[in-house]
């Protein structure tokens, strides 16, 4: 009964919470990957997995990815023990060692599931090819971090004053402050950071492998040109949360004397910081992999999608997942306007867009 | 001072408030009502933090018209204030000091009656519900509306803070001219503060005593 009351608490709010981002990626695991490297999915992952047992430096890059997970797991059951409505896990701490210890070693075991679900098949493969070493490292790595992760949710249980590891941002200047965009980058970097990183690490990592490795032909361009656009899209979710975050705690801002312009601006300068690695990855291939003109394309293109992702949460969205269809639909009009060729136009049409459902919607949204 | 003119509220097709006319001098009233009468949602209405159909005008400025003049003239403290948890207290009166051109003076003055100085320095995460609400109470004083609407202001606050409130309340109507709106379940001695008149809520619409 206290297992499942364990994982009913953290498990089900985990994936509900994540949702968002789990689809995206098995997105780009499933979806994406195989077809863009024009081989099947099966002998993709198992190179994939043979690249990772076999070379060292590729297989820590991957455990260092599993640990950023364990500290996402971690950063996820602190906060929930913080809550009040979570309160009655402290219960937990009354239980003996040995039977809590095991049952919070159950939970963590589920919120790894996703991890685990690869480290599997990747020690089926490992096996298989007979490199005992790597596949068995890889087993105990995961295991003593879930293990170590276990023990850390237990000593929160039994110290609710212990320290958190919480991350502190310092913000130099004064003046900045006293922007509302402080409030966004900071909900990013802060409460958000591992979203983010998924989130950037997809998009500039497929434009710059893509791009780097395109023929240049029309076709490539095209096919650039939808993975980039799914990765922006990607963003949806941060934007969503980031909303979710603006009307529960900084709802007041909309009462302060402060006129549509301004406010406007503050998102526009707050997304093209967000926008900057891709704005940096896109210098990086201009001129030798990218035309002026078709540089300025993927810039205009990805800013004026991330101000209209950010325009279109003014619209009553009673859920994310029909916010998340109409992202969906974006991505199709991008695929009709490429092969209209019109996407110019659809970057100041979706700049316009923008513009005109902020001014028309931000007063009216409940 | 405060007109509202033919409003009317509905949530998810639910008609929640229906106030033809209403017309306010300036002074200070207390918004009563019954739990689930509407009494936070008329004063999110008259802050501009939730929409509406009709008018409200504050001093003839009006909300639809000139939704920034209008802002400049309210104010509005939340009966459950909730603030990002990595935000300090610093900062968010910085951030609402620059918008509302509030002198140093003032927040001297403010920080120093609500007695919070000494944590604002610290992440509002780790503030009390008290803390945190004599927070929202400050920010709500902050720079020169002419009306300020406070949801329960009394609610978690501790006794001596409840009790000097009002000596706030009365020296911003006294020196200033400030207006004041407020619900509240918790009856106020009538020799702390004078209430101009009582505002009823009942049956969707709004009454004055």
């Amino acid at each position: 009964m206290n297992t499942h009351l364990l994982i009913r608490s953290l498990g089900r709010t985990y994936y509900r919470q994540n949702a968002g981002l789990f689809a995206f990626l098995v997105f780009i695991m499933v979806l994406a990957v195989g077809r863009a490297n024009d081989v099947g999915l099966l002998e993709y992952h198992y190179s994939l997995i043979l690249g990772i047992l076999t070379n060292p430096s590729f297989l820590a890059v991957v455990a260092a990815a599993w640990l950023l997970y364990a500290w996402k797991c971690l950063r996820f059951v602190t906060g929930i023990l913080n809550r009040q409505e979570y309160s009655f896990l402290y219960q937990f701490s009354l239980i003996d060692t040995p039977a809590a210890w095991w049952q919070l070693v159950l939970a963590q075991l589920l919120l790894f599931l996703p991890v685990w679900s690869y480290v599997l098949i990747m020690l089926g493969v490992g096996y298989h090819r007979k490199l005992y070493l790597p596949a068995t490292a890889v087993l105990l790595f995961n295991l003593s971090v879930c293990l170590l992760s276990a023990s850390r949710y237990l000593y929160l249980l039994r110290h609710p004053d212990a320290p958190r590891w919480a991350t502190r941002w310092k913000i130099p200047s004064v003046a900045w402050k006293k922007l509302y965009l402080n409030f966004l980058i900071r909900y990013v970097l802060i409460v958000r950071p591992f979203l983010f990183f998924v989130i950037k690490l997809y998009s500039c990592g497929v434009l710059y492998l893509m791009i780097s490795n395109s023929s240049g032909d029309g076709d490539d361009r095209g096919m650039n040109i939808l993975f980039y656009s799914f990765g922006l899209l990607g963003h949806g979710v941060l934007i969503h949360r980031l909303k979710e975050m603006e009307d529960a705690r900084i709802g007041f801002y909309r009462g302060l004397p402060m006129g549509l312009g301004a406010r406007f601006c503050q998102y526009a300068v707050f997304y093209f910081l967000i926008f900057l690695p891709e704005c940096i990855t896109i210098a990086a291939l201009t001129p030798a992999h990218l035309t002026w003109s078709d540089a300025a394309l993927y810039i205009g293109l990805g800013y004026s999608i991330l101000l209209l992702l950010n325009s279109l949460l003014l619209l009553p969205f009673h859920r994310i997942l029909n916010y998340l269809k109409v992202v969906g639909c974006i991505f199709f009009i991008i695929f009709l306007a490429l092969l209209m060729g019109v996407l110019p136009w659809l970057c100041l049409f979706f700049f316009i867009l923008s513009i005109a459902i902020f001014f028309s919607r931000y007063y009216r949204v409940e | 001072m405060l007109i509202i003119h033919e409003v009317s509220k509905t949530y998810a097709y639910t008609p929640i408030l229906d106030i033809p006319s209403l017309h306010l001098e300036k002074g200070i009233y207390w918004l009563q009502g019954i739990n689930g009468a509407g009494k936070t949602t008329l004063l999110r209405m008259i802050a501009g933090l939730s929409p509406f159909k009709g008018d409200i005008l504050i001093d003839g400025i009006s909300l639809h018209k000139s939704p920034l003049a209008y802002r400049r003239q309210v104010s509005w403290a939340d009966a459950e204030p909730l603030y990002p948890h990595f935000i300090t207290g610093e900062e968010m009166l910085a951030f609402y000091c620059s918008i509302r051109k509030a002198s140093t003076t003032q927040v001297d003055h403010l920080t120093g009656f609500f007695g919070i100085r000494s944590y604002l320095a610290q992440p509002i995460g780790s503030y009390s519900n008290g803390m945190v609400k004599r927070l929202s109470l400050l920010l709500a004083f902050v720079g020169a509306p002419s009306l300020i609407l406070l949801d329960e202001p009394l609610a978690t606050l501790d006794a001596d803070a409840a009790h000097t409130f009002p000596h706030l309340v009365r020296e911003y109507r006294r020196d200033r001219g400030t207006s004041f709106i407020f619900s509240s379940h918790q009856p106020i001695a009538a020799d702390m503060l004078t209430v101009n008149k009582k505002l009823i809520i009942a049956d969707r619409t709004i009454q004055s005593e």
